[in-house]
């Protein structure tokens, strides 16, 4: 009995050391020497938008106007802009047909070429409709690419938008692709530029895999056009199959499917589409990748997809600063130091109120409680969770709820009550539900004031239940 | 009996007083969610927040003001208002450009220069040196729309678990809604409590609320307890 005793005293001790170990390395860090300085190699806090500042972006309705030589058609419509690179084929352009056999040489666009002055913007779609609309779809576009944290300015008069994002994101991406890019899909001509399809028909863009003898991945984004989008498809598939002509020369007409301007695929259709009746294409993106690079690039289509299955921007917008402004925040640099020393000096005065009133194990359970926001602390650092206004109070609430925890549980076990442990977790369980299920639901979203909250909780509330049942419950 | 009446009379004059007060003046948004005017000055090197604040403070006296570092470098500044005038814009730009400027270097430009008369909108370069902008507000409803769902999620659990865990305090639906009923007078007391004093309305008011709301609910819980333990 004694020796049992003795073990437990030892035990005790060495756990007293070692969450001594903890609290030190939590709040003040383990300093090594490098290049001749000490560098704390515990990772520092994640800090949001609050303490650790803003990138800005003043996006601005595009009001340039250029001229551009177009295609249009005999009601003076814009049937496409005339490409510079293919003037080659101007004179011999495509004639839209279905009697390949017959070989009928293209000699005409059927639209005339003129030269217009083409506004970014009409005046008629400087709305305030489309401004709302415009930052509505953005940002919708923000939170589908995982912007955690964002606000938005709109000046509903000029249509003027200041847009706020976290360092945090991906910036680069973020602003090109949630921002600046409008969404807009077409098949053209890659030979005169003419629109053979616009977005109008697109009915669905998704993403594809399959995997190659290689064990390799192939990536395609899939499109799905309605019914009359079919029978265009149809007709441009007909058109661009590759064919020989009476020289005996392969002649490969290609078309191009773009993403706002830009070029997904440029190509031309082998014979074996000569039947081709479907409404659905794969667009090959990308092909022969390692397993391991599959969420990434499937990521980056996925969010093309959802360009393409949503509005297009009713505003084309420029951006008045590219790389975005860093706007530091107001809270000063030493916030996090604040902090710290605020929670150390809870504990502190926490484990001497409870030395007073529980004696010796009152103390140990002090120590126990530092050891468990120490260990809290790490967590949220190498998890590398976001921490907001929000998560400090959070923090702070996980610090008084242990201390209520213990408190209670000291109770008891003063009061020599049977099965202590088990009566106290149930007890502040049953209390503390509601934000048991705050600390679930919260940690699941991607806005870091929510996740950041919902996840020092839920951090917090495991670690506690864990370390608890085991430590604190043996010691005292 | 008498102390539940004066409770309830106290709360009730701090919801009246809270209502009357959103009513007159609306809840005192942080500068930085309403609408507000923005100067942005370039500096050729590091300033000093100090200098700034010194300077806004002979400008604006009375008025509300911000000073925010911009650029990696610091070496422009963000000063915001809720408006600023010409005159002042006028006066800011006067004072921001002087502020580290060598004299002696100052002494000899102006003896060479000729006499004409120029404004400071001339001398510096718009775009370049200075910017001028009219913010607009971040609206509340945009700030509040992410906390709808996953408290509606929350609340949702925790409603049917008030329902299935308490079903012996009485009829689970008026157990239900009268927590319900106790946590919105929370609610509409903290908002009231926050209006009354004029603490600034800022993004870290909501969970700071959520918060407070949770936490009377584990209260509330706790007395559901006792009863049930009884």
């Amino acid at each position: 009995m004694k020796g049992k005793n003795l073990t437990k005293i030892l035990m005790s001790i060495l756990l007293v050391l070692l969450s001594i170990a903890v609290i030190i390395i939590a709040f003040v860090g383990i300093y090594v020497p490098k290049s001749n300085k000490l560098k704390n190699i515990i990772p520092d806090y994640k800090l949001g938008t609050e303490a650790n500042g803003i990138i800005e972006y003043r996006l601005v309705p595009d009001d340039s106007e250029e001229e551009i030589e177009v295609w249009v058609d005999s009601k003076g419509n814009i049937k496409g802009y005339v490409e510079d690179g293919s003037e080659h084929t101007h004179d011999e352009s495509v004639e839209v047909t279905s009697d390949l056999e017959e070989n009928t040489t293209t000699t005409d666009t059927g639209f005339n070429e003129e030269v217009r002055t083409i506004k970014k913007n009409e005046e008629s779609s400087l709305t305030k409709e489309n401004f709302e609309k415009s930052k509505k779809l953005i940002e919708n576009r923000l939170e589908k690419f995982g912007a955690t944290e964002y606000n938005i300015r709109l000046d509903e008069k000029t249509g003027n938008m200041v847009i706020e994002l976290s360092q945090n994101d991906n910036i680069p991406y973020l602003s090109q692709v949630a921002l600046l890019s409008a969404g807009d899909f077409d098949i053209i001509d890659y030979q005169t530029g003419v629109i053979l399809m616009d977005k109008s028909h697109l009915k669905d863009a998704t993403v594809v895999s399959n995997v190659g003898d290689n064990n390799k991945y192939n990536l395609y984004l899939q499109l799905t056009f309605d019914d009359s989008g079919k029978e265009i498809l149809k007709e441009i598939v007909k058109q661009y199959i590759s064919y020989t002509n009476e020289s005996g020369e392969e002649v490969q007409e290609r078309v191009s499917f773009r993403v706002d301007g830009s070029s997904l695929m440029t190509t031309y259709f082998p014979d074996d589409f000569e039947n081709f009746d479907q409404n659905i294409l794969n667009i090959p993106y990308v092909s022969d990748i390692e397993v391991e690079d599959v969420n990434d690039y499937a990521e980056s289509l996925d969010n093309i997809a959802y360009l393409l299955n949503h509005d297009t921007l009713p505003v084309k917008y420029v951006v008045g600063n590219s790389n975005g402004l860093f706007i530091e925040s107001n809270l000063s640099d030493n916030t996090m130091t604040i902090v710290t020393l605020v929670i150390v000096s809870i504990l502190g005065i926490t484990t001497l109120l409870l030395l007073i009133k529980f004696g010796a194990r009152g103390f140990l359970a002090g120590i126990m409680n530092a050891c468990l926001i120490g260990l809290v602390i790490l967590v949220l650092k190498y998890v590398k969770v976001v921490i907001s206004i929000s998560s400090i109070v959070a923090l702070f609430a996980v610090i008084a709820l242990n201390i209520i925890f213990i408190i209670s549980y000291l109770r008891r076990k003063n009061e020599n009550e049977q099965g202590a442990y088990l009566e106290t977790l149930k007890r502040y369980y049953a209390i503390t539900f509601p934000l048991v299920v705050m600390s679930f639901i919260f940690t699941f979203f991607v806005s870091a004031s929510i996740s950041g909250l919902g996840s020092v909780l839920f951090w917090g509330m495991l670690l506690q239940i864990i370390y608890n049942t085991i430590i604190l419950k043996y010691v005292i | 009996m008498k102390k539940n009446k004066i409770i309830f009379f106290v709360l009730a004059l701090i919801l009246l007083a809270g209502i009357i007060m959103v009513c007159v003046k609306g809840f005192n948004v942080s500068l930085d969610l309403r609408a507000h005017d923005t100067l942005k000055f370039s500096f050729d090197q590091k300033f000093n927040r100090e200098d700034i604040t010194k300077i806004c403070d002979e400008v604006f006296k009375d008025k509300i003001y911000e000073i925010k570092k911009v650029e990696v470098f610091s070496d422009s500044v963000y000063i915001i208002s809720p408006t600023i005038t010409e005159k002042e814009e006028e006066a800011l730009l006067e004072k921001l450009n002087n502020l580290y400027v060598n004299e002696d270097v100052e002494a000899t430009e102006s003896e060479g220069s000729e006499e004409v008369e120029q404004t400071i909108f001339d001398k510096l370069e718009k775009g370049k040196k200075y910017d001028f902008y009219h913010d607009s507000k971040i609206r509340i409803r945009d700030i509040v729309k992410p906390y709808i769902i996953p408290s509606v999620i929350t609340a949702l659990i925790i409603v049917v678990y008030i329902a299935i865990r308490y079903k012996k305090l009485g009829n689970p639906f008026i157990t239900v809604c009268k927590t319900l009923g106790e946590m919105l007078v929370i609610l509409l007391e903290v908002l009231s409590i926050i209006a009354i004093t004029r603490i600034p309305f800022t993004t870290t008011v909501i969970p700071i609320v959520m918060f407070i709301i949770i936490i009377s609910l584990c209260i509330r819980f706790m007395m559901f307890e006792k009863e049930l333990n009884k």
